[in-house]
Parts: C-alpha cells; sequence; structure tokens
C-alpha cells in the first residue's frame, strides 16, 4: 500500500472545505495507488486550487461589506508599483535576490536532510550505518557487523553493497575506467526496480564459482553498447574477470547511489575480523509493521552483544538505523544536520533583515500619503480595509520579487547542478534532484509571503495606529507629512547600519576569496599539462594478507615504471611526474620543528587536530623531478636526489611559506622537523612522534598560496611505485593536452588492462572547474552584498527625506533669519551622522564579537582594516543618501516656510 | 426556489448523466467512479477539483443527495460519499437534455449526421 506525500496530504486536508474532505481525500489517495507522487502533487495543487477560487467566489457577496477587498483594491496595488518606480526597483531587487538566495539554501538543504527517495515506497528504505562516538567518524568496515545484523527481524532485504572502480574493455577497445557496485541481489528488491532488459542479480551469483555476471545501467546501454538489442548474454572484460552481461536496468535507476554497472558480492561477512575488511554500506526496508524506533530498537540491543561480546574494538560503536541517504549524506551527524538547520535560519534571517528594509521605504511612501489614507477613513472605510489596502501593495512587490526570484533560482540551481555535477565526476546521487521543484516553488511563495507581511501590514499598522484626523488637518494647511518618524524607525536605521557593517566584512572577504580563487594564478603552465590518478585492478575475494599485500605492491612497482618508460619515449610528452597528491591537494599534517618551542601546550597533543599545538603543515610525497617538471624554482639548497627517494631516507625540501612562517628569515637549511601523530590511533594520551628529517632546500611557493590561511608545505621524495594510488602529471608539447587523452589511454592498456587511470583531465580543465563554482559563489555574495547596500542607503535616505520634511518651517525660519547655509546643512547632517556613526560602531562591536566567537574564522586577522573601511563605507553611503534631502532643505523659501502655518 | 427546476449548465448535465449510468450498472456513484464514467462515455478529461465543486452545487439544489458509504485501506481508510440523483435532477436533466434535442432539429445538415 502507498502512502501519498506526506506534505501533499497536509496541504490538501488544508485547503478541502470540512464537509467533502473525507470523500475527496479518500477518492484521491484511491487514485493514488496506481499513479506516481507527482501526479498526486499535482492533483493537491489544482483541489487546492479549485477550492479555495470556490470560497472566495462564494464569499464575495459579504466580502466587499466586511473585509471589503476587491479588485478595484488589486489594480491598485498595482498601480503603486508603477507610480512609485524607484521605491519598486529598489525593493524589488532587493526582495528577489533575498527570496532567492533563501530558496536556493532550503533546495540544497532539503536535498541533503529530507530528500523524498524516488523509490516505491521510498521512506521505508532505511540504512543501517555505524558510528564511532568517541572520534566522531563513521565506521564502514563493517562486514562481521553485517553478518550479524542479517538476523534482524524489523527489517527486511537486508543487504551490503560496497564500490570499486574497475577497468572496463569492449570488444577489445580502450580500457574505461567504471565505477562498479558489487551488491547483494537483495538490492534489487529494496528498490523494487524491475530490469528493463534480462534479469538483475540473483542470489546464486553470489555463490564463489558460481559464472561472473554484469547488470548495467540504461545510460550505459545506449551510450556504451548502441542500444544493442542482442546484449543479453553478451561478454565483456571488467578487471580480471569476464562477466556476460545478463539485465539491463530501467532509465534513471541507480541504486545505490548513481552506479551503472552492477556486479555480484560475494564477500563472505563471516571471515572477517571485527572491524576488518572493505567499506561496505548496509541498506534494507523496514519490515512491514516496523518503524524506524522499532528498528532500531532492536539494533541497540543487537549491538550490545556484538559490543559485550568485542569491546576491544565496538566498545565505542553505535549503530543506528536512518532513512536510506543519511548513509550518503552524512546526516546521522547531528551536527552536520544542526549546522545546516543554522545556516539555512541565518539566510531566512538576511531576507527578513532586507524586508524590514523595504518596510522602512514602504513606511516612509506610506507617510507621504497620510492625507489620502485619512480621507478613505472619512468616507468610512475601516482600519483593517485599510490596512489590507497597504497589505495588498506589500504583497503586489512581493508577488513581483518572487517571481524574479524564481526566474533567477531556477537559473541559479542549473548552474548549481553544473558546478555539482562537474565535482561529481557528471553524476549526481539518484535522489538529488537541484531543479525548480512543487516544494521549491511553494517554500519560495512562502517567503513571499512572510515579506509580504513585513513589509505591508507592520508599516501599515503603525501608519494607521495614529489618530486620523491630524492627517486630515496636515492635508487641509497642505503642509504634506505629519507622520512622526517615531522612535521605533531611528532605532531600525541605527540597527541595520549596525548589522550591515556588522555582517559585510566577513560576506566582503569571502567573496573576495572566491574570487580571487578564481583569478588566482596557478603558478605552473597548466595549458601544457595532463592530470590523471593511477590505480591498478585488484579483486580481493577475502581479506588481504600480508603477502598478498607486497605482491600486489611489486606488481603495481613493475606496472608504473613500465608506464613512465612507455610515456617518456612518445614524442608528444616533455616528462612525466608522480606523487601522491595533485600540486594544491597537499595533505595536512602537524608537526614540530627541533629546538623551536611547540605554540600552546605542549600537554595537549592528544588534542592536536583541534587545537593550535604544533604546527599545521600540508605534505607531499613527489617524485625527485617533480619540481624540474613544473619549473619550481629552486630558492635555497637544493632540491631532490635519487638517493632521497629511499624509504630510509630523512631529507624534505620545504617551500618559500614554510621558511618565512617558521624561521622568519634564518637559514632553514640543516634544521630538523618531526611530524606529531594523531593519538587516536596512538592511544589515549599518548602522542605518536616520527623520525626526524632534515631539511635541505626551500623552493617557491608552489602553486602559490591563495592567501594567508594556507599551510606552508613539505615534501618527501619518494619512488614512483611506492605512492599508491599515484597522482599522475604529464606535461605534453606541440599539442593540447585533452588531445593528448586517448593515447594515454592507449599506453596505460599497453602495460596491463588493468591499469585504471582514473579522472584524466587537462590541468587547465580542472581549473576552471573549481572556478565555476567559486565565480557562482563569488557572484551570489556580491548580489547579496549590492542588495543589502542599495537598501541600506535607500533606507537612510527615506529617514533623512521625512527629517528634513518635519522640519521645513524650521528650515525656512532660519534662513529667513540670515543663518548661515552651511551651519543650517550641518545641523540637518548632524542628526544623520550620529545615527550612522551609532550603527558604525555597534556593528563593529558586533563583528568583532562573531569574530572572537569563531575563533577568527571570517577575517582571518583582516578585521583591523576591512572593519574601519567598511564603517565608513556605510558612513559615507548615508550622508550621500542625506544630501539630496538636505539640499531641498535649504531651497526651501522662508516665505513659503512661514505661510504654511 | 422550490416547485421550478433549474436550468443545467452543461458540465452539470454530465454529471448527472453518469451517476445515472452508474446506478443502472449497480455500482457505487462516488467521485473517482463518477469522473471515470464521464471520461470513458465523453471522452472527454475532468479536472477531479470540478467535479467535487459541482457535486456540492447540485446536492445544495436539491438535485442530489448523498450518504456515506463503506471504506478500504486503499483509501487511507476514509469514507466513499454516495450520490444518487433526486426526482428533480432526473427532471432538470430530462429538461436540459430535451432542450438540446430539440434545439439540434432542423440543423441536420450543418452538424451532419448526429
Amino acid at each position: 500500500m502507498k502512502t501519498p506525500p506526506r506534505l501533499a496530504r497536509w496541504i490538501l486536508e488544508r485547503a478541502l472545505p470540512a464537509d467533502v474532505r473525507e470523500d475527496v481525500a479518500g477518492d484521491l489517495e484511491e487514485a493514488f495507488q496506481r499513479r506516481s507522487r507527482a501526479w498526486y502533487w499535482r492533483q493537491t495543487m489544482s483541489f487546492a486550487g479549485h477550492f479555495i477560487f470556490e470560497r472566495l467566489r462564494e464569499r464575495r457577496g459579504q466580502a466587499t461589506m466586511s473585509t471589503g477587498m476587491s479588485w478595484i483594491d488589486v489594480k491598485l496595488a498595482l498601480r503603486m508599483l508603477v507610480r512609485y518606480p524607484g521605491l519598486t526597483l529598489v525593493s524589488v531587487a532587493g526582495m528577489a535576490v533575498g527570496i532567492t538566495i533563501a530558496a536556493a539554501a532550503s533546495t540544497i538543504v532539503y536535498n541533503l536532510m529530507d530528500p523524498a527517495l524516488p523509490l516505491d515506497d521510498g521512506e521505508r528504505v532505511v540504512s543501517l550505518i555505524s558510528r564511532d562516538v568517541r572520534t566522531g567518524n563513521s565506521e564502514r568496515r563493517l562486514l562481521r557487523d553485517f553478518s550479524v545484523w542479517r538476523t534482524l527481524r524489523s527489517v527486511e532485504d537486508i543487504g551490503a553493497v560496497r564500490t570499486a572502480s574497475r577497468n572496463l574493455i569492449v570488444d577489445g577497445g580502450r580500457p574505461e575506467p567504471v565505477t562498479v557496485a558489487e551488491i547483494q541481489a537483495s538490492g534489487f528488491r529494496v528498490a523494487r526496480v524491475a530490469p528493463a532488459m534480462g534479469r538483475a542479480i540473483l542470489p546464486e551469483d553470489e555463490r564463489p564459482g558460481a559464472p561472473d555476471v554484469l547488470v548495467i545501467g540504461h545510460d550505459v546501454w545506449t551510450r556504451r553498447f548502441g542500444s544493442d538489442p542482442a546484449i543479453i548474454g553478451r561478454e565483456v572484460q571488467l578487471g580480471n574477470a569476464r562477466p556476460a552481461i545478463v539485465g539491463v536496468m530501467p532509465e534513471g535507476f541507480g541504486f545505490p547511489e548513481n552506479e551503472s554497472y552492477w556486479i555480484p558480492f560475494r564477500l563472505d561477512p563471516t571471515l572477517y575480523e571485527p572491524r576488518t575488511g572493505p567499506a561496505i554500506n548496509v541498506f534494507a526496508r523496514l519490515a512491514p509493521g516496523a518503524t524506524l524506533e522499532t528498528a532500531q530498537a532492536e539494533l541497540t540491543t543487537l549491538a550490545g552483544a556484538i559490543a559485550a561480546a568485542t569491546p576491544e574494538t565496538h566498545a565505542d560503536l553505535r549503530a543506528s538505523v536512518v532513512p536510506y541517504t543519511y548513509a550518503y549524506t552524512d546526516m546521522s551527524d547531528p551536527l552536520a544536520a544542526i549546522t545546516l538547520r543554522a545556516i539555512q535560519t541565518a539566510i531566512v534571517l538576511v531576507l527578513v533583515l532586507i524586508s524590514v528594509n523595504v518596510a522602512i521605504l514602504v513606511y516612509a511612501r506610506t507617510a507621504t500619503r497620510q492625507g489620502e489614507i485619512a480621507v478613505r477613513t472619512a468616507l468610512g472605510a475601516s482600519r483593517r480595509r485599510i490596512v489590507g489596502q497597504l497589505f495588498l501593495e506589500a504583497l503586489a512587490l512581493a508577488a513581483l520579487s518572487a517571481s524574479i526570484a524564481v526566474g533567477l533560482l531556477s537559473a541559479g540551481l542549473s548552474q548549481l547542478e553544473g558546478a555539482f555535477l562537474q565535482i561529481g565526476d557528471g553524476r549526481l546521487p539518484f535522489w538529488i534532484s537541484v531543479q525548480m521543484s512543487t516544494l521549491g516553488l511553494l517554500y519560495t511563495v512562502a517567503l513571499a509571503l512572510l515579506a509580504a507581511v513585513i513589509v505591508g501590514v507592520v508599516p501599515a499598522l503603525k501608519a494607521t495606529g495614529r489618530r486620523v484626523h491630524t492627517g486630515l488637518q496636515g492635508l487641509s494647511s497642505g503642509s504634506g507629512s505629519r507622520m512622526q518618524m517615531g522612535r521605533l524607525w531611528t532605532a531600525l536605521i541605527v540597527a541595520q547600519v549596525a548589522v550591515t557593517v556588522a555582517v559585510l566584512p566577513a560576506t566582503l572577504f569571502q567573496a573576495w576569496n572566491a574570487l580571487r580563487f578564481q583569478m588566482g594564478n596557478p603558478g605552473y603552465a597548466t595549458e601544457e599539462f595532463l592530470t590523471t590518478d593511477l590505480a591498478m585492478d585488484r579483486t580481493l575475494e577475502g581479506p588481504a594478507t600480508p603477502a598478498g599485500e607486497r605482491a600486489f605492491r611489486q606488481r603495481y612497482g613493475f606496472r608504473t615504471a613500465e608506464f613512465e618508460r612507455l610515456l617518456e619515449s612518445d614524442p608528444a610528452v616533455a616528462g612525466v611526474t608522480f606523487s601522491l597528491a595533485h600540486p594544491g591537494g597537499e595533505l595536512a599534517a602537524v608537526i614540530e620543528i627541533d629546538g623551536m618551542p611547540m605554540p600552546g601546550d605542549p600537554v595537549d597533543y592528544n588534542i592536536v587536530e583541534g587545537s593550535r599545538t604544533g604546527h599545521f603543515v600540508r605534505f607531499n610525497r613527489v617524485a625527485v623531478d617533480y619540481f624540474d617538471l613544473f619549473d619550481v624554482p629552486v630558492l635555497m639548497g637544493r632540491t631532490f636526489q635519487p638517493a632521497d627517494a629511499a624509504a630510509s631516507a630523512t631529507r624534505v625540501v620545504v617551500d618559500r611559506r614554510f621558511a618565512e612562517r617558521m624561521f622568519g628569515g634564518i637559514n632553514p637549511l640543516g634544521r630538523r622537523l618531526r611530524y606529531v601523530g594523531r593519538s587516536r590511533e596512538a592511544g589515549e594520551g599518548n602522542v605518536a612522534l616520527g623520525p626526524w628529517f632534515e631539511i635541505v632546500g626551500v623552493v617557491s611557493d608552489f602553486p602559490p598560496h591563495v592567501d594567508e590561511t594556507t599551510e606552508p608545505r613539505v615534501y618527501h621524495a619518494v619512488d614512483a611505485a611506492s605512492v599508491y594510488p599515484a597522482s599522475v602529471a604529464v606535461r605534453i608539447r606541440g599539442q593540447a593536452p585533452s588531445a593528448f587523452a586517448g593515447r594515454l589511454r592507449e599506453i596505460g592498456a599497453a602495460v596491463d588492462p588493468g591499469l585504471q587511470l582514473l579522472d584524466i583531465s587537462s590541468a587547465e580543465e580542472a581549473r576552471t572547474r573549481e572556478q565555476g563554482l567559486m565565480r557562482l559563489v563569488g557572484v551570489t555574495l556580491v548580489a547579496f552584498i549590492l542588495s543589502v547596500v542599495t537598501l541600506s542607503a535607500a533606507g537612510i535616505y527615506a529617514l533623512m527625506s521625512f527629517t528634513v520634511a518635519r522640519r521645513r518651517k524650521e528650515i525656512g525660519i532660519r534662513a529667513a533669519l540670515g543663518a548661515d547655509p552651511g551651519r543650517i546643512l550641518a545641523s540637518i547632517f548632524s542628526r544623520a551622522a550620529w545615527q550612522l556613526a551609532g550603527g558604525a560602531t555597534l556593528g563593529m562591536l558586533g563583528a568583532i564579537g562573531l569574530e572572537n566567537l569563531l575563533d577568527g574564522e571570517l577575517l582571518r586577522g583582516r578585521g583591523a582594516v576591512v572593519l574601519p573601511i567598511v564603517a565608513v563605507f556605510m558612513i559615507t553611503v548615508g550622508l550621500l543618501a542625506a544630501l539630496g534631502p538636505a539640499r531641498r532643505g535649504l531651497r526651501i523659501q522662508p516665505t513659503e516656510a512661514l505661510r504654511e502655518e | 426556489l422550490p416547485g421550478t427546476t433549474p436550468i443545467l449548465g452543461e458540465f452539470e448535465t454530465l454529471l448527472l448523466l453518469a451517476i445515472l449510468h452508474l446506478h443502472e450498472q449497480k455500482q457505487e456513484a462516488y467521485g473517482s467512479a463518477i469522473r471515470d464514467e464521464i471520461e470513458t462515455r465523453a471522452e472527454r478529461a475532468v479536472p477531479r477539483g470540478s467535479i467535487y465543486v459541482t457535486l456540492d452545487r447540485l446536492e445544495e439544489k436539491g438535485l442530489l443527495t448523498s450518504r456515506e458509504g463503506g471504506t478500504t485501506a486503499a483509501r487511507g481508510n476514509r469514507p466513499k460519499r454516495l450520490f444518487s440523483v433526486t426526482p428533480a435532477g432526473v427532471r432538470a436533466v430530462k429538461l436540459a437534455v430535451g432542450a438540446v434535442t430539440r434545439m439540434q432539429r432542423g440543423l441536420e445538415t450543418v452538424l451532419g449526421r448526429l
């Protein structure tokens, strides 16, 4: 029995009138059994529309008398948009940006936290995970646990899956590394998806010695096999095996994550020691009648028994049953979930901030219409009606913003999806949809309503709350606005400047970083390099043994040497080098330097990661010719020699930043450093100290550090065979690197069909890929900054206008009495200056507080420079906004001002 | 007003006819079934929302009556609402269908063979 989407059902029940609710909802649920969730959503929306419209139509008769909303008001509201184009432009731009950012953030959060699994009865599909409560890390070496979990009664079709990279060779063509899911047959039962052709994996395929079989995805069937109708039974080379294709899954099927190749899972869980073996994922479906809670209770009992039997490995492990996707998005970590929710809330608060700004503007406009409001009241309009009309005007603004936001959002989301796809190697988990969804649309509407309430109702209540006849008096004397810009609004202006000053520097700084990263100099000729990650097929049918490991590494060593030799003999290749990580992707570590005190308390070594003990560095293991191939200049000493690559060698090369940071200009050559191990492996309170390494050379920063926050680098020499998997950089001459990709694969295949060349890309492409995402971040932040600054300026402008308008008479009299224009101007400006300065001071204090709270993460020590700049900037913007009203004040003719009395 | 037979809209007529059909076939006349009946016989798509709104209106006019029917698990244990046409409803349908039939007389050449 399928249950309809909960949110849709909730909306439907609210939209339906009580007398028909039961039978309509029942009919719909009955029909839903044969239909999709999307269908149910469409029906819900169509019903909601119908019944709300019908209710409005029925009420229209009495409605015009009481609340009095009519088409005239709607028309009036639309006309206001046109009559105040400046206000419309500023508010709509601001709110559109705010709504877009808030809705985009929510789409991402939704996809991570509560995505609907697009499988039949998807909410009952679960993952069984385990987490080490001491380290907070998730534990995926679960084979042994899995062998026990299989006895659980509250879940059914429990199964295990692991993914591996294998070389696929079709008809003797070029090998292509593909991701293969080794999955138990129950996976296909859990997903409840039948193959489009042939069959899925069956339990008998999992028996040792059974013929090798392969099930492929629809995309691969069309792209790689030309939609061959006779695909079933065809044999391909997959790693060391030669499976026959037995089935094709339908389009869009990507269980467990986004795979297109499935082979049987043949590891015997009972052979593995606790917490050993490969990383696996465990999936299942809740048994009929079971819930997450009952399944969790049963699992907790079972896990308790395991922990009692093997306390040395399992004392800190907590097993849990979670919604399926949590195993992949790490949302089972409560901290991650809270962080995400906090970010989402913060972003919605930004929208509130923007709306408050717009509210100030709208209030200012309402003030100019005090006369109109008074007349309408005199003619018998109730307060409710006037507030309603002002709300409609705000709604018109919000609706316009929301429709622009929808446009921006769908453009932005497809950009985002593009960026995600690039990062995710062209594939996203099958349940993620970074598209404009019904839910996203609903959320946008809700945000727009929130904005409209802030923008419309608050100023309207304030504007109509006073005795209106003063408005009428003001009207008759022709003095324009008499409405007070109350203390509340002054406070709001101050608060707004404060918040802007507090938030802007960090945003500015992050935007600057994002954009600078994009413009950053890679430090080498990226247009000449092709990079790839080198691995080798390895099929383990049981636990790894030391002898097996040695044999594998030896074979890998031979293959690498041969690969390098063949590459270097190719006329298009200028050179090849190997390293543990690609330039810029070095790994983090903590070191201490001989004869130099450790920063922080040495007793706290065991919290090395989170505290400031030790020096944070990045390290890389590189081939001897690494620096030569990338043309990295040597500043002092020397680079590596072949002898430095021996396993027992103790010589390291550091970069310029290392020399400057650690030694401050003193010659670092000959000084020693060692690694401070993480105590997690070494045991409570212990510190694992590595051997000493001697610094023999200093090279220039490669690639250049993006800013002060990136750590200095340490390099070790290794021979190519001892890094696995290896990052390979090939320097190409005389042609575009991407044109060499095919040849690279051929060479790899010639060495060994099992040699995997993963993620071949030109260094230039890799750079563009990263830049795309950073640009999106940068542009979003800049749009946000612009809208905040514009709105702040507009809010201050409005406030200034009214302050001056209220003081017309005073200014006129002072001018008539011969007061110096400069002094009048000064008195006008002084009020603005006080508010601005007050706001700026509060804002700076806030920013400093925030900075301390986040351990200097936001501004990274730049506060002293950035904060005053932003404060001065905001004050300048405010004063400029006050300039226009001030000049208008000066132009008041004394006679005119006096006559107004 | 009591005593007078209201004039039906086209969709209202189709609804009443569908209910009469279902009764003839000894089937339950509830929302989904009525819709299916119209879709198969009249060969046109019917938005669900308008069905319920119109059924309500017809009931208010006294052309239909409804009572609570049985529930099934597939409906989330919600009861069906079963409709039947009142004598006034039958009169109204006759009137509407009769009017259409009379109106088309003499237009056979324009409308083609009906």
